[in-house]
């Protein structure tokens, strides 16, 4: 047994290296996919290739499994001398091994081509196509070798079984396992049973009297001191923080990060500083406009639930400034959400300059005019003075 | 010991057991398959099929209802009838009882499925069934337990047996639970109002629905198990001493956990304290069962190996020590944070039906069938086949699940360096789709293990010949009984049911007395806030609507004392804002976002495309499609009587308003119609969605008035 030790380790290397190989192909995969949709990572694609990484594991195990029964099986056989059995068992291993193995290769080899084909535009939760599929098909195929991988080991377990262990061995086994069980869980041996076995019979159902498992005992104990200090601490003087301490703890915490983020950011506009910005800007907040937006004002800035942005014509004043501060505070009166807790200040600013920049163009069902004439900030809206009533609410 | 008396001959009544069996196995199919469609409609809403009996909001309730109550409540009597009788040595206290007692429950059952599909519904889950329902399921209810303690009067063995106690503590609790918590008021001959309000109605509704998982899904299994698991295996119970404490224990403790379901709600922080520590105590008590079962396997683990049924009754036993941890643990408020509203909650739960309740029942109808038809199972390959099968359904479907119940939390909290939201909420719904793919996948292997099984057993059924009443004998017990010296101090109630009913009544009622009472009468636990009102008849109207389309299964309104939710959804919802909601309709999962501040967030145009075609507001989102609501007309007939029933509740409309209510209900209407107008939308004002509409923008904006007549009072 501890010479076919070493080659058990041995051929895990082997089994595995591939593994490893297969791994790092796939985090090769995974970057570019990554950023063209979440910024920070996708949790479907780790999902996935996760998954991958897992079955292929258990594709290890199964295979390791299998190869030490064969030797196990193959030890039987020549002890037993050889019979067409053991020829059978021997050609299934190897068919195994080979189909454990040929599938690795296998998934390497296409996890390897992946990345050439990888900027398809289209995207499934954020997967680059090519690569979804792809791994849906890298799952399927190892589940496929899981699959086949069970019904051979179950397959040699019977073949094993048909030739039992010798009795005492079996016997020794048992008696060596369970002892430590025993003591762990102060249960009185199988052996000794009748001691503690209870006079009643209910309809063939017996009744020992076994301890009560000290850990489980203990552990109780333990569950109901825990709960006196937690109501202590929580509810009787021993000051521990109620959900709204929690809550007003948590809320400092965050605007404290975000004072600090903003200071030495570049990032802090607003509707004081908020200026037109350049084509990049535009493109980015075009971006935004059509997912958020365009739900209201139409894809094309025409209008629809919510007014026109083409033309001319304002509700709440038609300078970047007044565009920033609508879409930063909203007018929640007449259906305009509040976007500051959604989006940054850059990104109103995005928002301003792609809106601002629809000036002038032609949408496709252009909504009727709403507001006052404000070309660009040149002309005095008549509710002036409303606005800036309104504003100075929301923006307290 | 009784040796000197004659034995008596009886029949036990293995029919009543058969009939239960067949139900447990139909109504499992149909509950599975109406959880798998459910599943399927949010990866493809389309399968909501635009019409109100198959969309999700009604399609989840009936799923959930089936499986609790049909097929683990079936699975129950069928377990209780065998057993009862067996542990007894006597037959069944009445036939026509047994029978009234199965009609009766597959009345109830396709009462609930008709009236659930058609909208009727007290919005509480897994209490939505209404009025007229709950009192048929009290009267059958009632029928089981003179039944059962019928039964265990005319016994023939003089103690009772664990399984027992368990099936009388099930019985009491079941009963108390229900009736507490089904307390309403009806208007209609099929709508009534929860008679609570708000918090209060949030605390007796997860009082009752986390007891409905204590004392419907798992004690009477408990019981079950404690019979069948030793009897197959063929093996004594491991310990009678972990038998009572962990009975004792479990009951007790399981009562006051329900808090749990709300912490950093609205509840007095005090009461989710309670829930919290109480879930932490349980942990051992569940555990005993657990290893009652198990370890009373010692010695037989060989059998195990063999047997597809012990397979069956290993693994569920495993997955109730599995899901009786993580119940504690998803009830500590750190970690809760994180779980709830999630599917990390779904997934949970699965580990248990599917797991304990599911696998639990496979294993005693492969046992029970053959038995009772005098043969062998038809295939035991088969058998082993769906324990593989269903055990990897349960695994695809809850291990998808946790990852999507972490991934929505880290979304859901997540912030920018600028402070801002990092996800739109509909973000994380899109992300979810895959995940939603692969668990359907699970419920579909577990599905096909369920008509694996179903086959195999209408094989062995054909193959044998039922023994519709079973011959047994047993002496009856003495007049007198002469206690042995040194018995254990339990023998003495052992001997006594209804001693045993009466302690179990006051062991489980004093959790929920200490909980509820405070929380009804002590005033600084719901602190008063002035600006908030009644509904218009109008809104009311659209809450009633709200709750019949099951809006609740996907939406809460429970906005929680955090950065991220405030920022998400706005300032975190008081106790005192809700104390006119009669049901409360804080919800326990988040499929789609928050609606506690919904109120004017939205142009009433938005809502009006959004039910429509939700699809064409937020595009990507799972939402189904409301054109039903474009085509009701708002019911005014029943409107006054709505208004009286709040008003016997306590709600303070004007002397009178019921008369007047229409009035005013069709001049906001017609509002409501106006301003749709300004936005090009032309829809009749008597259409339910205008109702739905008013109660969208009416909800959560009360104390806003309040906020802004302290900051205009400041200025």
């Amino acid at each position: 047994m501890r010479t076919s030790f070493h080659k058990i380790i041995l051929t895990a290397l082997g089994l595995g290296f591939p593994a490893l190989l297969f791994a790092a192909e796939q985090a090769a995969v995974a970057v570019p996919a990554e950023k063209s949709v979440w910024t920070s990572f996708n949790a479907v694609l780790i999902g996935l290739v996760c998954l991958v990484l897992i079955l292929l594991l258990s594709i290890l195990i199964l295979g390791n499994t299998l190869r030490q029964l064969g030797f196990v099986y193959r030890d039987k056989m020549r002890s037993e001398r050889s019979t067409p059995g053991a020829i059978k068992a021997v050609l299934l291993l190897l068919a195994a091994t080979g189909i454990s193995k040929m599938a690795m290769a296998q998934d390497a080899a296409a996890a390897a081509a992946a990345p050439a084909e990888a900027p398809v535009s289209n995207f499934i939760s954020g997967i680059p196509k090519f690569d979804f599929y792809f791994l849906m098909g890298a799952i399927t195929l190892e589940l496929l070798v899981i699959i086949t991988l069970t019904l051979l080991i179950r397959t040699v377990v019977r073949l094993l079984n048909a030739q039992p262990e010798t009795e005492t061995a079996a016997a020794t086994k048992k008696v060596i396992k369970i002892s430590f069980w025993d003591r762990f869980n102060k249960v009185v041996p199988i052996e000794k049973e009748q001691d503690i076995m209870l006079d009643h019979d209910y309809d063939g159902i017996r009744e020992l009297d076994n301890s009560l498992p000290p850990w489980w005992k203990y552990g109780f104990y333990l569950t109901i001191v825990t709960a006196v200090i937690y109501l202590w601490y929580y509810h009787m003087g021993g000051n521990g923080p109620s959900s709204y301490d929690e809550y007003v703890a948590e809320v400092q915490k965050g605007e404290e990060a975000k004072a600090a983020y903003l200071a030495k950011s570049a990032n802090n506009v607003d509707e004081n500083t908020v200026k037109m910005l350049d084509a990049a800007g535009i493109t980015a907040g075009q971006n935004i406009f059509q997912t958020t937006c365009a739900a209201c004002h139409a894809k094309d800035g025409g209008g629809g639930v919510g007014p026109n942005l083409t033309d001319d014509y304002w509700l709440h004043g038609g300078k970047i400034s007044d565009v920033f501060k609508s879409i930063k505070y909203g007018w929640v009166d007449k259906g305009m959400k509040s976007w500051k807790d959604d989006f940054s200040p850059i990104q109103l600013a995005q928002l301003a300059s792609y809106v601002k920049s629809l000036q002038g163009t032609k949408p496709a069902a252009p909504k009727e005019k709403q507001g006052e004439l404000d070309k660009d900030g040149q002309a005095v809206p008549a509710d002036q003075g409303a606005a800036t009533k309104d504003s100075t609410i929301a923006s307290k | 010991m009784d040796n000197t008396l004659q034995t008596e001959k009886f029949y036990y009544d293995n029919k009543i057991v058969k009939w239960f069996a067949y139900a447990t196995i139909l109504w499992g199919l149909v509950g599975m398959l109406v959880g798998l469609l459910a599943a399927l409609q949010l990866v493809f809403p389309v399968l909501n099929l635009n019409t109100a009996a198959t969309s999700f909001g009604r399609v989840r309730p009936v799923h959930t209802n089936a499986v609790i109550f049909a097929f683990v409540g079936n699975g129950i009597f069928m377990g209780v009838y065998y057993s009862l009788q067996r542990l007894c040595k006597a037959r069944m206290f009445s036939d026509a009882l047994s029978k009234l007692h199965f009609w009766g429950w597959q009345l109830i059952i396709v009462c609930a499925a008709v009236s659930l599909l058609a909208g009727y519904t007290t919005g509480k889950e897994y209490a939505e069934l209404e009025w007229p329902i709950d009192i048929l399921i009290t009267l059958v209810w009632v029928t089981f337990g003179i039944n059962m303690f019928g039964t265990i009067i005319k016994r023939r063995e003089r103690h009772l047996y664990v399984a027992i106690w368990f099936y009388i503590a099930t019985f009491v609790t079941v009963a108390m639970l229900h009736i507490v918590n089904s307390w309403e008021i009806p208007f209609t001959w099929m709508k009534s109002y929860s008679w609570y309000a708000g918090v209060q109605d949030a605390l007796v509704q997860w009082w009752y629905g986390h007891n409905a998982v204590a004392f419907f899904l798992t004690t009477p299994y408990l019981g079950v198990m404690y019979y069948f698991l030793p009897k197959i295996a063929n093996r004594p119970v491991y310990s009678y001493r972990l038998s009572i404490i962990h009975f004792w224990a479990l009951i007790f403790l399981y009562i006051w956990a329900g808090p749990h379901h709300l912490l950093y709600t609205a509840l007095p922080d005090w009461a989710q304290s309670l829930g919290t520590v109480f879930s932490v105590m349980l942990i051992a008590p569940s555990w005993g069962g657990m290893l009652n079962g198990l370890l009373t396997l010692r010695g037989a683990w060989d059998k195990v190996r063999e047997d597809p049924v012990l397979k069956f009754i290993v693994v569920a036993v495993t997955a109730y020590g599995m899901a009786t941890f993580e119940g504690p643990m998803l009830s500590l408020k750190n970690v809760n944070a994180i779980s709830h509203f999630t599917d990390w909650t779904i997934a949970h739960v699965h580990v248990g039906a599917l797991g304990w309740n599911g696998f639990l029942t496979f294993g005693v109808l492969y046992w029970l069938i053959p038995r009772i038809f005098k043969t062998n199972l038809f295939s035991q390959k088969l058998a082993n086949w769906h324990f593989w099968i269903g055990t990897l359904g349960i695994v695809f479907y809850a291990v998808p699940m946790y990852w999507a119940g972490f991934m929505q939390s880290l979304a859901w909290k997540e912030f920018t360096p600028e402070g801002q939201l990092k996800y739109q909420f509909l973000e994380t719904v899109t992300q979810m789709r895959p995940f939603y793919m692969m668990r359907s996948i699970g419920g579909t292997l577990y599905l096909l293990g369920a008509i694996m099984m179903t086959y195999n057993l209408i094989k062995t059924i054909r193959a044998g010949k039922a023994v519709n009443d079973e011959a047994a004998e047993a002496a009856p017990l003495a007049k007198t009984y002469v206690e042995h010296s040194g018995s254990h101090w339990h023998r003495w109630i052992e001997r006594r049911p209804m001693q045993m009913m009466v302690l179990s009544l006051i062991v489980v009622g004093i959790g929920g007395l200490i909980e509820i009472v405070p929380t009804f009468l002590v005033k600084s636990n719901i602190p008063t806030i002035s600006s908030v009102k009644p509904y218009t008849p109008l809104e009311l109207q659209g809450r009633d609507i709200y709750v019949r389309e099951g809006c609740y299964t996907c939406h809460s309104q429970m906005v929680r004392p955090f950065r991220s939710e405030v920022a998400r959804y706005g300032e975190y919802s008081k106790a005192g804002e809700f104390v006119y909601d009669h049901p409360f309709q804080w919800g326990s999962k988040r499929t789609g976002p928050d609606l506690a501040r919904i109120g004017g967030k939205y142009p009433n145009s938005w809502h009006f495309n959004h039910m429509y075609e939700p699809s064409s507001m937020s595009p990507g989102s799972i939402m189904p499609s409301y054109p039903w609501l474009f085509e009701n007309d708002i019911d005014t007939a029943v409107m006054g009587a709505k208004i009286r029933a709040m008003q016997t509740l306590g709600v303070p409309y004007p002397e009178g308003f019921d008369k007047v209510a229409n009035v005013e209900l069709m001049k906001q209407a017609e509002s409501i119609k106006q301003n749709l107008a300004g936005d090009k939308i032309e829809i009749k004002s008597n259409r339910e969605i205008i109702a739905l509409i008013a109660y969208l923008q009416r909800m959560g904006t009360d104390i806003k008035l309040e906020q802004k007549a302290t900051t205009a009072s400041n200025n």
